[in-house]
């Protein structure tokens, strides 16, 4: 894969960095007006949080983005910022800072939607390319109406539903958090167990909406996949069922089916988010909500932030991936 | 047309489930007394009964009511987002099918870029920012400005592909200018297709509006169904088993997706022939 | 080649009335409708047609690979003395390739992309019981690269890094990796240039002596099949109208369609207009009445609107289905 390649992607990642901290800092200011520093002098003057870092975070805005500066003096300080990972402060939990309160919640975070991603693609892809072929058990088919009747409607819908049903009624799964209250965080296996069933509920409602659209996403493509020519070839090579099925078939169909899934990861993660909120689980959704009612700028700045680095990361990572799995790719456009 | 609604099962769930909901509003409207959608209007957190048929909430609100209210509140920003979205995208996106060059490179490129952004997180961004409360119709305008991103894409790579067809030539060839040729050759084409894409920006739109509403970011005073959802879980409605109070917004909400989803799906099955035999 | 008092015995392969239909909403399509023929070994014979003649169907029908919504109705292929339609369905998939094996239009898109040449030689080994060890499979490899003449990088390269004429010989080089004793060649020239495939048909030619197999062409080109082919059949509308010998094709068809498609093709000696065949092929769900080809024959007389002909032996090598033969 041509180094040229790598670079091109690694741009975009940068150019979409940029762009979220751009974005951070100007769309607030579209009013005309500067939002951060009136809700920052607005905490201040309630006196409701710790009143003297209240006031120095005043002084250090000020300096940093007075009216007195032009606005891309403003900006550049901003950006600098960002550049050396500062993202200041959270208003509402001084003194840590956002970058401090983030770390905390994103390894729960990435845990969720990592392992939730993973299964809805790879159970999906994998009952799409079944149905698609004629030699799968038939009662395949009746799994299918149901999942897609679930894909149509958002996760946190399906989470309120399971939560009433699973924790709520049968009372078998916790109502929510990541963790029971009380329980001592550790690599211990007790832990562990506890944060896993934690977990359950709102990856289900995350997996169970998700596989359905990536089964039917799938089964179109294996039905074209199985039209083309080199599969009519196969089987006139007098290949085995099998061997057509993943070599042929499903092998080449699942190339637009990552494509697919790089561009979902937005949609995955807006929502997760609200599920996050739903169940309380503690990672950056349920902050982000946190921040939303704290009126914590500087957080929901920072968290938006990541996200979309994140998301930026995870699609780079796969278009690296994508050469790897389609040939004809690298020669391309290098 | 009753022939090929059997046939569109799709299509037909899709209106069916639309209808319900429509009918539901109607009467709702002329039979619900809507200033009960207030809070502190009814005796609060009362279960389903001949009163109050699906049960009040802690503040006071008959949710019968909140449903006839809110229900065409969001619909409508789904609406408004949905279609500013389409007719942005749509001219946007036959502007830089038809004429290509740096034009399409650099409405491709935004669009693109755009997309990898998760668009609830910009909108949250741009929600926290606005210092007054929000009505039902600002809501409506900031979930749009994102809308025509998606149908920009999609329909651009429809226009292209009809592009290369012949028709497109002969009609240059008679002199028709860029713009008449777009509206008078290439839409009429893509009529089916412009459809399914408007009812997929609505059910986006208003999915993007819940989701605000759900965080709290939405139009506080509006009975609107995410605002419903939101006050449910900021009052652990579930936990303290006031089952009905998110059963209504729930059911609610679920018609309208279904029944979105649905016609979508019927109305890509006209556009797209190849789709017309069970697959 | 010369022409003894034919064996029955002395056949590869025997199409008998072979009839293959789709079913369509508005009523069953007759796609092959009875044919018959029978190919000797080492024998070159040419399937000539229009498109929606149903030479295309014949080769997936002899290989048993019509899908829904097509169906073989009725009649047998024989290879040597197995009847094909007995064989279990594994049975027939080990007899691909192994015993007959199929040519596709390589330079289209009968390779999968994102395989290496090599690798697609390899499954069809592996998937008939065959599993070289990775120099034995080079080896192997590299000598069916030399007898299609590619070089021999061409193993490890994928498909869209070849050209047009050497992916359809790459094809080739599959289709004879199991060294098969019937080669349907099923359009291998179409959409190459003509240099190319002169190449391409050489090819095919040379390895199908060295093989010592039959081989079925199938195509449209008329003068193609006049350079390489033995004997020709001739398809119109899903009938075989005409079997006979090259030279008699294109020195006295009997057959009218026949004659007209020879007639069709330019000389370099007579200059003139271009003759071409009036009229279209008929849909294969609105057939006429009768002739299927009655309502283009300048010859059509009375009998042929109403009277289907039947297929006659015209000769040792020879049949023809018209009243007027």
């Amino acid at each position: 894969m041509s180094l040229l390649y790598i670079a091109r992607r690694f741009g975009v990642l940068l150019v979409i960095i940029w762009l979220a901290a751009t974005l951070n800092f100007f769309l607030p200011r579209l009013s005309g007006d500067d939002p951060v520093r009136n809700k920052l002098l607005e905490q201040a003057s309630l006196g409701g949080y710790a009143q003297a870092g209240i006031e120095d975070m005043v002084k250090v805005y000020q300096k940093q983005f007075g009216l007195d500066r032009p606005l891309y003096e403003q900006y550049l300080t901003y950006i600098e910022n960002v550049a050396h990972g500062d993202l200041n402060y959270s208003i509402a939990n001084y003194p840590r800072t956002v970058v401090a309160m983030i770390g905390e919640a994103l390894p729960w975070t990435i845990g969720l939607l990592g392992l939730t991603t993973v299964i809805s693609f790879a159970l999906g892809t994998f009952l799409g390319a079944l149905l698609a072929w004629p030699g799968a058990p038939r009662w395949l088919q009746w799994v299918m109406p149901p999942l897609w009747a679930l894909h149509a409607i958002p996760f946190f819908l399906l989470g309120l539903v399971l939560m009433w049903l699973l924790a709520f009624q049968a009372q078998i799964l916790p109502i929510f958090g990541g963790y029971s209250p009380g329980a001592k965080p550790g690599w211990t296996p007790g832990f562990i167990l506890d944060v896993l069933r934690h977990a359950v509920l709102p990856s289900l409602s995350i997996i169970l909406v998700s596989v359905g659209g990536w089964a039917l996403a799938m089964r179109g493509m294996m039905v074209t996949t199985m039209g083309e020519d080199y599969v009519t070839f196969a089987e006139a090579k007098g290949l085995r069922s099998l061997s057509i099925f993943t070599r042929y078939c499903m092998r080449n169909a699942i190339l637009p089916q990552t494509t697919a899934l790089a561009l979902a990861l937005g949609q995955i993660l807006s929502g997760a988010v609200l599920v996050e909120v739903i169940f309380g689980y503690p990672g950056l959704g349920a902050l982000l909500f946190q921040a939303i009612q704290e009126n914590d700028f500087f957080l929901i700045q920072g968290i938006v932030f990541t996200v979309i680095v994140g998301l930026g990361f995870a699609t780079f990572l796969l278009d690296i991936l994508y050469p790897w799995l389609d040939p004809r790719i690298s020669y391309r456009r290098g | 047309m009753r022939r090929y609604l059997r046939r569109n099962t799709s299509l037909m769930v899709g209106l069916v489930l639309l209808g319900l909901l429509a009918l539901f509003m109607i009467v709702g409207a002329l039979t619900v007394d809507t200033s009960n959608a207030q809070a502190l209007s009814v005796p609060a957190l009362q279960p389903p009964s001949w009163d109050y048929p699906f049960g009040t909430d802690r503040q006071g609100r008959d949710l019968l009511a909140v449903m006839v209210a809110g229900t065409p509140l969001t619909l409508r920003i789904g609406f408004i987002a949905g279609f500013f979205g389409v007719g942005i995208g749509a001219v946007l996106a036959f502007t830089a099918a038809y004429y290509r060059g740096w034009v399409d490179t650099v409405i491709r490129g935004v669009a693109d870029i755009g997309l990898t952004v998760p668009g609830l997180l910009v909108l949250i961004i741009i929600a926290v920012s606005i210092k007054s409360l929000l009505t039902v119709n600002e809501m409506a305008l900031i979930v749009a400005s994102l809308a025509w991103l998606n149908p920009t894409r999609t329909i651009r790579s429809q226009v292209l592909t009809l592009r290369e067809r012949g028709f497109v030539e002969i009609a240059r060839l008679n002199g028709l200018s860029g713009p008449e040729i777009i509206f008078q050759e290439l839409m009429p084409n893509l009529l089916p297709y412009l459809a399914a894409t408007l009812v997929a920006s609505v059910s986006s739109a208003i999915l993007a509006s819940v989701g605000l509403e759900v965080l709290g970011l939405g139009p506080v005073e509006a009975p609107t169904l995410g605002m419903t959802l939101y006050w449910v879980n900021f009052n652990a409605a579930i936990i303290n088993g006031w089952w009905w109070w998110w059963l209504a917004p729930l059911v609610v909400i679920l018609v309208v997706f279904l029944g979105l989803f649905f016609l979508t799906v019927g109305l890509d099955e006209i556009a797209n022939p190849r789709l017309r035999r069970a697959a | 080649m010369t022409v003894a008092a034919r064996d029955m015995n002395d056949t590869i392969l025997r199409v008998d009335r072979l009839r293959v239909a789709y079913d369509h909403p508005l009523g069953a399509v007759r796609a092959v409708d009875e044919v018959s023929f029978s190919l000797r070994p080492h024998e070159r014979f040419g399937l000539a047609g229009e498109s929606g003649s149903g030479k295309s169907t014949m080769s997936l029908a002899i290989l048993r690979m019509i899908k829904p919504p097509g169906r073989i109705e009725g009649g047998e292929v024989w290879l040597g003395d197995i009847a094909l339609s007995t064989l279990s369905a594994d049975a027939m998939r080990a007899l691909r390739l192994a015993g007959i094996a199929m040519v596709p239009q390589g330079s289209m898109n009968s390779l999968n992309p994102v395989v290496r040449i090599r690798d697609q030689i390899r499954d069809a080994l592996a998937d008939h019981g065959l599993t070289p060890g990775r120099r034995a499979l080079d080896e192997r490899v590299a000598g069916l690269l030399t007898q299609v003449g590619l070089p021999a990088d061409v193993a490890g390269k994928y498909p869209h890094e070849l050209s047009g004429g050497m992916k359809q010989r790459a094809c080739i080089a599959i289709a004879i990796c199991l060294r098969p004793k019937v080669i349907i060649a099923d359009e291998p020239t179409s959409a190459l240039d003509v240099v190319v495939q002169k190449q391409v048909m050489q090819t095919l030619g040379r390895v199908q002596q060295d093989l010592g197999a039959a081989i079925i062409l199938v195509g449209h080109d008329m003068g193609l099949m006049a350079q390489f082919v033995d004997r020709l059949g001739i398809m119109y509308a899903g009938r075989l109208v005409e079997v006979a010998p090259i030279r008699t094709i294109i020195t006295a068809p009997r057959h009218p369609y026949t004659r007209m498609l020879i007639d069709s093709l330019p000389s370099l000696d007579h200059r003139g207009g271009l003759r071409g065949i009036p009229g279209l092929a008929p849909l294969l769900r609105e057939l006429p009445a009768g002739c299927a080809f009655h309502p283009r024959c300048p010859q059509a007389v009375e009998r042929c609107r109403t009277e289907k002909p039947a297929v006659r032996p015209m000769g040792p090598d020879a049949t023809v289905a018209c009243h007027l033969a």
